[in-house]
């Protein structure tokens, strides 16, 4: 005995397609006709309930009209702006701010430097601790000008401080093309004196 | 789509008289050059067939000519993702069911008029057979309307759109086997429903 038409068997029974070898077990399974015999009658049904009333014959210009209308406003309507476009701005921008924070923390430390030889400097910590320890480290420190330094740096987010601590050179680049003349000067200055002392 | 046809279409302009005859591939490719006419004559080539598979989704006029209105403004935005790889009637089958499918979830229960019926000629040969047709047409519309969507999205595109069992199964995605599955279900529910 073979088994009974599967669904697909009997949907392709239906479209009179199906496979010599399964129309010899239709043929002689009770079951199956019934099934597919009841198949057969519920698209007469179906044939019967075709009904889509034919609209007005002026609805079709009036339909084009209105696709016209609404294709018009689709290319008047301005582009809309993506999340991720969003995105990728607002990390451009903490990307810039990171790295003018970056070059205004460097020009704070060279300057505290400068004024304050003697005072004590951080060990360096691994990067992913480095806002916590920074902050600790930073909490030892006495004088305005390191509070000053180590209230900025507690302020940022993790990313930023691998931004400041490691900015990639597009962030960087933009940071510097936010500077006016003026600071870009000041700027200059400061690295060279910075770097005058790293000669030394 | 062939890329020769395509890039004769783009590089030969066609007049409006030459669009109103194009095939629909060459109308494709001169909308996707510029060609504002062609979209239209797409637009007036497909809009009753389009028009037809909205009403069997949700079966009232007003519903469905907003649907195939929103089918085309889709294909205006769309067709610059259209391969090709079938025909642009089928495409437009599946951004239309697309739509109806997402019509039909946001609105539940369905909207179908409570009175909607076949006009019955009483001069037919035959009003009583007649009414009882209608009355049986009546009931198959219900049934079908509290088919599961997809099932519903099968037998609509298989009775009335005539496609193929590869072209449902290329517009809702999935095998043929399954197709042919869900045309199976779909009437045996139906089946169900009707005895109920």
């Amino acid at each position: 005995m073979t088994t009974h038409l599967s669904p697909q068997e009997s949907v392709t029974a239906l479209d009179d397609v199906l496979p010599e070898s399964r129309q010899a077990h239709l043929k002689s399974c009770a079951s199956c006709q019934t099934e597919v015999d009841g198949l057969r009658a519920m698209m007469v049904d179906l044939g019967d309930a075709e009904d889509v009333p034919e609209p007005s014959p002026l609805f079709w210009d009036h339909f084009q009209s209105r696709v016209q209308a609404a294709v018009q406003g689709e290319m008047v309507r301005p582009a809309r702006v993506s999340w991720w476009s969003i995105v990728a701005s607002v990390r451009g921008a903490v990307a810039a701010v990171a790295a003018v924070a970056a070059a205004a923390t460097v020009a704070a430390v060279t300057i505290a430097v400068a004024l304050y030889p003697g005072a004590p400097v951080a060990p360096v910590a691994p990067m992913e601790d480095a806002q916590v320890a920074v902050a600790d480290d930073a909490m030892a420190l006495e004088t305005a000008e390191w509070a000053f330094v180590s209230g900025m740096l507690d302020s940022f987010e993790p990313n930023d401080v691998r931004e400041v601590l490691a900015p990639s050179t597009l962030a960087v680049d933009n940071a510097f093309a936010s500077l006016t003349s003026g600071e870009r000067e000041v700027f200059a200055k400061l690295l060279s004196a910075d770097l005058a002392q790293g000669m030394e | 789509m062939d890329a020769e046809p395509v890039a004769q279409a783009v590089a030969a302009p066609a007049t409006a008289l030459d669009l109103a005859a194009a095939e629909d591939r060459v109308l494709v490719a001169a909308f996707l050059a510029g060609s504002q006419d062609a979209f239209q004559v797409i637009v007036t080539r497909h809009q009753r067939a389009v028009y037809q598979v909205c009403y069997r989704f949700v079966r009232n006029h007003e519903d469905a000519s907003d649907l195939a209105q929103d089918v085309f403004l889709r294909a205006f935005k769309g067709l610059k993702n259209f391969k090709g790889d079938s025909a642009l009637s089928t495409w437009l089958y599946r951004v239309g069911v697309n739509c109806c499918l997402n019509r039909i979830a946001a609105r539940r229960p369905d909207t179908e008029p409570l009175l909607e019926s076949r006009h019955v000629d009483p001069r037919s040969d035959d009003p009583f057979r007649a009414l009882a047709r209608s009355e049986k047409a009546t009931e198959v519309k219900r049934a079908i309307a509290q088919l599961p969507p997809r099932q519903r999205a099968t037998l609509l595109l298989r009775v009335y759109q005539e496609l193929s069992h590869e072209e449902i199964a290329g517009i809702l995605g999935g095998s043929v086997g399954a197709a042919k599955a869900n045309f199976f279900h779909a009437l045996s529910n139906l089946k169900r429903l009707l005895q109920s």
